[in-house]
């Protein structure tokens, strides 16, 4: 079985053919420029990961954008943006500080996307 | 009588966003005494509303968010000896490079050795495509719902229908989705997507939102608020189809329909506009037509990448800056660029300065299993390996002096089969 779709890990776009073994695991990929088309494409059949992006309110009533520090589970991105919305945070935060550690129990942090 | 305060400086950079920033820090570093006037009550631009990641990839080789490729620049220029004039609006260019600005402290007229434009652009509105139907509240460009949500902690409706496949439609439709917002559909006039794969990828595939081609709004339809659109499938030279009309319900309409350089101050100072891009004609310092005046940015063409943008940004403000200090080199023998078939446009039109050129252009149509040709005359210079073409993304040929040493007084760019 053949999956397709694109690389987003660098401008280029490659467009992946993946070819699925009878147990849907990666087999083997063509259609990317470099190494790194490989590493995305077996990530993605296994489980998709995404960097997420959204903002928390400040106490002051503006909103800080965040971001996760890398990409994780696209499929914990919805309990993610509900525990965000809970948050109301004192400033003042600096690009890069830790808002939420671990969210949605991936292990990955959200932080600050620029000095609020 | 109020007065006006005279100040003046080398280099006046219109706007703070990631072209006005870089421009500016070139400059510096070049030696040029450097302004920077900005409407807004801070610095970053456009960037401050883009959220989202997929910045800097070149640049930074990381990816970051929009706010995050701002703040690097941002402290930079902090940390730089470039003067930065906040909560200031330019009313007028002249071409002498006197730039009058309204600020809080009142009127001021900067004057220049040297201009760089880097206004960015506006969206396409409604009124310029007619769309027919009833004047409702709902209706609102891909950006400024971007801006309501992102900046302002508005939320702009409950259940949307975006026009347009541009990076923007497709961008907001995942951030409404996130925040719990419906979105009915992408709906796109080509048959073709607009953006960039990754968009289409992660913003729509992942969210099950469906992109219908070949499909326009023809109707706005509600009493006050907009209650749903009117949609039809268009042939092949883009008229709706009788017939296929579709009602969709909805509260809001978003319009990712294009954007336009920023230009009423060029046009002031007496800048040659290239109907192709709406931005300045500019020679390879990427000097427009008035001596000191450069542009870069979304205001000289519209990017897709702000990678892009920093890049030429940064010649601008060499440019500026040698221009100011009177270091320019005379111009060489110039050669004109053009462009035919389907490249809609060159950046820059012109080359003088006999160093390597970089020319950037657009296709205005998909070109799968094409080569770019460079001719000069009826002599073919150059082509290059066999590649596909977008319409979204900007390419760019670089010409060393090698090969423009057998242009003769210009070179035309074609894309052609094969």
């Amino acid at each position: 079985m053949e999956k397709d779709f694109y690389c987003t890990t660098c401008p280029s776009e490659c467009h992946l053919f993946v070819t699925l073994d009878e147990a849907g695991h990666f087999a083997a990929v063509r259609g990317n420029r470099c190494e790194r088309g490989e590493a995305f494409a077996r990530q993605e059949i296994v489980c998709p990961v995404r960097v997420l992006t959204t903002t928390v309110l400040l106490q002051d009533g503006n909103l800080l954008p965040v971001r996760s520090r890398e990409a994780f589970p696209l499929n914990l991105h919805r309990k993610a943006m509900a525990e965000l919305a809970s948050l109301c945070l004192r400033g003042p935060l600096r690009m890069g500080d830790v808002v939420l550690p671990g969210v949605a129990a991936s292990g990955v942090d959200m932080v600050a996307s620029c000095d609020s | 009588m109020s007065s006006l305060t005279r100040i003046s400086t080398d280099v006046a950079v219109i706007g703070a966003g990631p072209a006005g920033i870089a421009a500016a820090l070139k400059a510096a570093e070049a030696g040029a005494s450097v302004t920077i006037i900005e409407r807004n009550d801070q610095p970053g631009g456009i960037l401050r509303q883009c959220i989202h990641s997929g910045f800097g990839l070149t640049y930074f080789k990381e990816e970051l968010t929009g706010p995050e490729y701002a703040q690097r620049f941002i402290n930079k220029l902090r940390a730089s000896n470039v003067s930065l004039r906040l909560s200031s609006m330019v009313l007028r260019i002249t071409p002498e490079k006197e730039v009058l600005f309204m600020s809080d402290e009142g009127m001021v007229s900067l004057q220049a050795k040297a201009v760089v434009l880097a206004m960015g652009c506006r969206e396409r509105t409604r009124g310029e495509i007619r769309i027919p139907g009833a004047r409702v509240a709902g209706v609102f460009t891909a950006g400024l719902a971007q801006r309501y949500i992102n900046q302002d902690n508005q939320k702009p409706g409950s259940r949307f229908v975006i026009l347009g496949s541009g990076d923007i439609g497709l961008i907001m439709a995942r951030r409404l989705a996130l925040e719990g917002m419906e979105v009915a559909g992408v709906y796109e006039l080509m048959p073709y997507a607009n953006g960039l794969y990754r968009n289409i990828k992660n913003c729509l595939e992942d969210f099950g939102i469906p992109l219908h081609l070949s499909t326009t709004v023809t109707r706005i339809i509600g009493k006050k608020r907009v209650e749903a659109v009117e949609v039809s499938r268009v042939d092949e030279k883009l008229v709706p189809i009788a017939g296929t009309e579709q009602i969709i319900p909805c509260d809001t309409l978003l319009l990712s329909i294009g954007l336009i350089p920023e230009n009423e101050l060029s046009r002031g100072a007496g800048v040659e506009l290239n109907p192709s891009t709406n931005g300045p004609v500019v020679d390879d310092y990427l000097c427009s037509s008035v001596p000191g005046i450069f542009a870069c940015g979304n205001v000289l063409h519209v990017h897709d990448l702000v990678d892009n943008v920093t890049a030429e940004a940064e010649l601008a403000g060499s440019g500026a800056a040698q221009y100011a200090l009177g270091l320019l080199p005379a111009a060489g023998r110039p050669i004109a660029v053009r462009c035919e078939g389907a490249i809609g446009y060159t950046v820059p039109a012109r080359l003088v300065s006999g160093r390597k050129a970089q020319v950037f252009f657009r296709v205005r149509k998909p070109l799968d299993n094409h080569h770019l040709e460079v001719r000069s005359g009826q002599t073919l210079i150059f082509k290059t390996k066999t590649t596909d073409f977008k319409p979204s993304i900007m390419e760019h040929l670089n010409l060393p002096p090698a090969l423009l040493a057998k242009a003769g007084d210009e070179i035309t760019l074609s894309v052609v089969e094969g």
